[in-house]
């Protein structure tokens, strides 16, 4: 069966209506398993009629620190014995066991196109609690490592990032508000390293074409910004 | 560049009559610290005079009054809480000082400049979710690279040559661009942008040019969308930055049609903003672009802008708005 309608033009790189077609294939095949592994929200924002106006929005619960795994690391003591193998590392993340130990914080991730590096760009945004009861938004990049990054390995990688790391703090190119973001550059080289373009036919190797770009690109990307995907 | 480097802008700073009365005890500054005056250059950024501000006007003001900088064990005013506001826009510190002033003053378009440059100074309640927060010189320094590389990868295509900086030279460039010092700024400048005749360009000959050419040019348009394509600005009433649609585009040096001709300021516009037709105009009829300060025309060659008026950051920077 030809896959020439789902063949990108310049792997690892994408056309803006590439990017807009990868999200929309994203948001057919993970929305429901996402929301039932506890993500609130994902929809594609539309801020304008051009394809680089558009973005892939998904928002989750934000856990305190005593409901999540620290995965591959160590276990909680409600989760003492359990075997690695069993832990779901979604259900660590998104869901809480005794809800009423939720920060009531939630977290929101942006994912933008970008028309210099020509790959998604993840922007997020941390809210939790503050003592008033009030929802504020977290733009300090240690707090924000400290609640999403679980994995202490991806922490010292993220900080031996030149110039301040691999997390920075920009506007938002739609919205002008300062977000976090994950720095870009190393995105295509991470891509092209790892996987292989659906053009290139060599089987037992994955292939990458429009339906499963956005969820190679997170696979890569999301333990750094606290986005785990489900098995589809 | 040198030109562009030099250039200034006059600055009369007044503090928030809300923070006077909580430091001082009354709204009016004590003589001679009722206003500051300052230059900051255009390309220059506001977290690197933020320290001046505040030796030179702040602590010997406060002083003055008998209160001391630091008062258990913490400093009365910090750097970080230290933020700019013109006509109750908070000024986004990121942004070079020339491009806040060229966006939020509205008589520029027409040479009518509003100089010196009123602004309020606050050290207190910094606009949270509002500005980039905690600025400092070393937050200021991470951005600007983050920028500087960005417009290495757009002119070659990878952010080679600025990521083989030795940490001297990267050190080297940000003390240039910090202390403004041309030397030490444009040394390192031309390691990642070496020079090229854009004359050269024009004959569109590339073995005259001494260095390949750039893959295409980095540019940001800041355009003003409050009636910018009809009736212009109205002269009275002050940008804000929420009115200000920004993208971001890499230019190509030459015009897809011809391979020949040089893409000029209104084909950047175009391409910015998808305008499929080449010979659509309207914009060029309505507004103006500028370009440090300077209506740059439309049919002016992009190349030679990106020579010439670019920022430190290597972009251009260009604001359009609607001619009143």
């Amino acid at each position: 069966m030809s896959n020439n309608a789902g063949t990108l033009t310049d792997f690892p790189y994408l056309m803006q209506d590439e990017f807009v077609q990868c999200i929309e294939r994203f948001v057919e095949q993970y929305a429901r398993p996402l929301i039932e592994r506890g993500v609130t929200d994902t929809n594609i924002v539309i801020r304008g009629r051009s394809a680089w106006q558009q973005y892939l929005q998904l928002r989750r619960p934000l856990l305190s620190k005593q409901n999540r795994c620290l995965n591959n690391i160590s276990l909680s003591e409600d989760n003492a014995g359990i075997e690695l193998e069993d832990v779901d590392p979604l259900q660590d993340i998104y869901l809480s066991e005794s809800p009423t130990k939720d920060s009531g914080g939630y977290v929101e991730y942006h994912i933008v196109y970008s028309r210099t590096w020509r790959v998604p760009v993840v922007y997020v945004r941390a809210y939790q609690l503050d003592e008033t009861g009030n929802m504020e938004v977290v733009l300090d990049v240690g707090r924000v490592v400290d609640l999403l990054v679980t994995d202490n390995a991806v922490r010292g990688a993220m900080a031996a990032v030149d110039f301040g790391g691999a997390l920075g703090i920009q506007e938002h190119p739609m919205l002008g508000h300062p977000y976090l973001y994950l720095h870009p550059c190393h995105t295509a080289a991470l891509l092209r390293a790892v996987v292989a373009p659906s053009s290139d036919d060599r089987s037992g190797v994955v292939q990458i074409g429009i339906d499963n770009y956005v969820a190679a690109w997170l696979s890569l990307v999301g333990p750094a910004v606290g986005l785990a995907l489900p098995c589809v | 560049m040198q030109r562009v480097w030099k250039g200034m802008i006059p600055i009369e700073l007044q503090l928030a009559s809300a923070d006077a009365i909580e430091l001082l005890a009354s709204a009016v500054l004590p003589e001679p610290f009722q206003t500051f005056y300052m230059l900051i250059p255009r390309v220059s950024y506001l977290p690197f005079v933020t320290s001046r501000v505040k030796e030179r006007w702040l602590d010997p003001m406060l002083a003055l009054s008998g209160i001391r900088a630091v008062g258990d064990g913490q400093a009365i005013i910090k750097e970080s809480d230290i933020w700019f506001e013109y006509n109750g826009q908070p000024l986004k510190w990121h942004y070079p000082v020339g491009l806040l002033y060229d966006m939020l003053v509205s008589d520029v378009a027409k040479g009518e400049a509003e100089l010196p440059w009123s602004l309020t100074l606050h050290v207190r309640k910094f606009p949270v979710g509002k500005l980039v927060p905690s600025p400092s010189t070393q937050a200021m320094r991470d951005m600007f690279m983050a920028m500087i590389k960005e417009a290495d990868f757009i002119r070659n295509g990878s952010t080679k040559r600025v990521m083989d900086l030795a940490r001297s030279d990267q050190m080297q460039l940000l003390d240039g661009l910090e202390s403004h010092s041309y030397e030490k700024y444009f040394a390192i400048h031309s390691i990642i942008v070496p020079a090229h005749d854009s004359k050269a360009l024009a004959s569109s000959s590339s073995t005259k040019t001494k260095s390949p050419m750039p893959k295409a040019i980095p540019v940001r348009f800041y355009m003003l969308t409050a009636g910018a394509n009809e009736d212009g600005r109205d002269a009275s009433t002050q940008a804000d930055f929420s009115q200000f649609h920004i993208s971001q585009i890499p230019v190509p040096l030459f015009k897809e049609t011809s391979g020949t001709e040089q893409t000029t300021v209104a084909d950047a516009f175009r391409l910015c903003y998808e305008i499929s037709d080449p010979m659509s105009s309207a914009f060029v009829a309505n507004c103006t672009c500028l370009c440090q300060g300077i209506k740059a025309p439309w049919e002016s060659p992009i190349a030679w802008l990106a020579d010439n008026l670019f920022y430190a950051d290597c972009f251009l920077h260009l604001v359009v708005v609607g001619n009143s």
